[in-house]
């Protein structure tokens, strides 16, 4: 019989107690999902690692003040919102598009890997429409791009994605509207929609 | 055989016609779907020994601990069986030397022993008397209104500024890490 994966308020409580193994549960549980969003956030790989670290450390050197009757995600989630939010603040006067930040497509593809269960020719044309999608995303306003990854990547529910951000839940909403319509209007401008547009195309390799 | 990239255009079509529709439910579901396969981040191997020593918790202690138990086997058997030999020999040796000792005078040194230790409780007794004068004049110098008030002043002034070194030393502060202790 496979043992019943324990759940993140077990954990939480065995990390107080002064388990290590709890503690390294809840980041292998979370490592990925927290570093995707702030990537998908600053679009700078190595950035991105050291805002997901300092998240964690933070969270498990303040987990006594965790109130219980809270989610863990969402906590750890608003702990990632607020070093990658002071990042971007920080950055503000010497802004520059997101689209146009340090990392390169490539650069960011190097860090981010697909779903596992899928074969390798799926995940080859997942990732020809991530990688539109990705784009089309890095052009949205962090805080649309936010909410659409909270929601859609993390399957937060409305008063969670509430909670990470701070903002009122009829906001959370609005944002996630217009952030879905933007998505949808830049994939379209794309030509993403018309039946051609996720045609096999020749790999460089093939081409020479 | 109908080739695979009509799945992600289905996919992204059913989104758009949905969104174009302006059915919120269908829109939401089918871009929830599209954004599952969006791939997640991969950290480097050293983030996880980064996050869990910049958090002080020990790596793997519960492991750590069982593999010293391990190496402490060896050492437990051993002192044991060393135990156990000299026990084989050192048994006849003190049954022979207790087969010679006189009652009488083993009674005597125990007498003597007793009175000694007596006269060492009475010197005891006399000096834990002083400390407690000095102590007690202590407490009442201590709890003098002025004394008092400026030693609370310096030990609240000592942890403030205590806290705020390891404040600066860990972290360098911003407003919105406030907020994650009232959620």
């Amino acid at each position: 019989m496979r043992r019943q994966q324990k759940t993140d308020e077990d954990l939480v409580v065995e990390a107080l107690a002064g388990s290590a193994a709890a503690f390294e549960g809840l980041l292998r549980r979370y490592q990925r999902p927290v570093l995707s969003l702030v990537t998908r956030m600053v679009r700078d790989p190595a950035l991105a690692e050291d805002l997901a670290q300092d998240a964690f450390i933070r969270a498990f050197r303040n987990l006594g003040s965790f109130d219980s009757s809270r989610k863990f995600k969402s906590w750890l989630f608003k702990i990632a919102h607020n070093r990658t939010i002071d990042h971007l603040r920080r950055r503000q006067p010497r802004e520059v598009p997101l689209e146009q930040t340090s990392a390169s497509g490539e650069e960011m593809w190097e860090v981010l890997e697909a779903p596992e269960e899928e074969s390798p020719h799926r995940r080859a044309e997942s990732r020809e429409l991530a990688s539109e999608v990705d784009r089309a995303l890095s052009q949205l306003r962090p805080s649309y791009r936010e909410v659409l990854l909270l929601r859609f990547q993390q399957g937060l529910a409305y008063h969670e994605i509430a909670e990470v951000t701070g903002l009122p839940m009829s906001s959370v909403k609005v944002q996630l509207h217009r952030g879905r319509k933007q998505l949808a209007k830049l994939l379209e401008a794309a030509g993403l929609s018309a039946p051609e547009a996720f045609a096999p195309k020749p790999s460089p390799s093939k081409a020479q | 055989m109908k080739p695979d990239h009509s799945k992600d255009h289905e996919m992204l079509t059913s989104w758009l016609a949905a969104e174009r529709a302006g059915d919120d439910a269908v829109a939401e579901e089918r871009l929830g779907q599209i954004f599952q396969g969006l791939p997640l981040a991969v950290p480097s191997e050293a983030f996880a020994a980064r996050v869990l020593a910049g958090a002080g918790v020990a790596r793997r202690g519960a492991a750590r601990a069982a593999d010293l138990g391990r190496q402490l086997r060896p050492a437990v058997a051993f002192g044991l069986l060393s135990a156990g030999l000299a026990s084989a020999f050192l048994l006849p040796l003190v049954a022979r030397l207790l087969a010679e000792v006189d009652p009488g005078s083993t009674l005597a040194a125990f007498a003597g022993l007793f009175a000694w230790l007596t006269r060492g409780s009475v010197v005891v007794i006399e000096v834990g008397a002083a400390l407690a004068g000095y102590v007690r004049m202590l407490w009442l110098v201590l709890t003098a209104p002025p004394i008092l008030s400026t030693l609370l002043v310096t030990a609240a002034v000592s942890t403030l500024l205590i806290r705020w070194l390891l404040e600066l030393l860990s972290f360098h502060r911003s407003a919105s890490d406030d907020r994650i202790f009232y959620i």
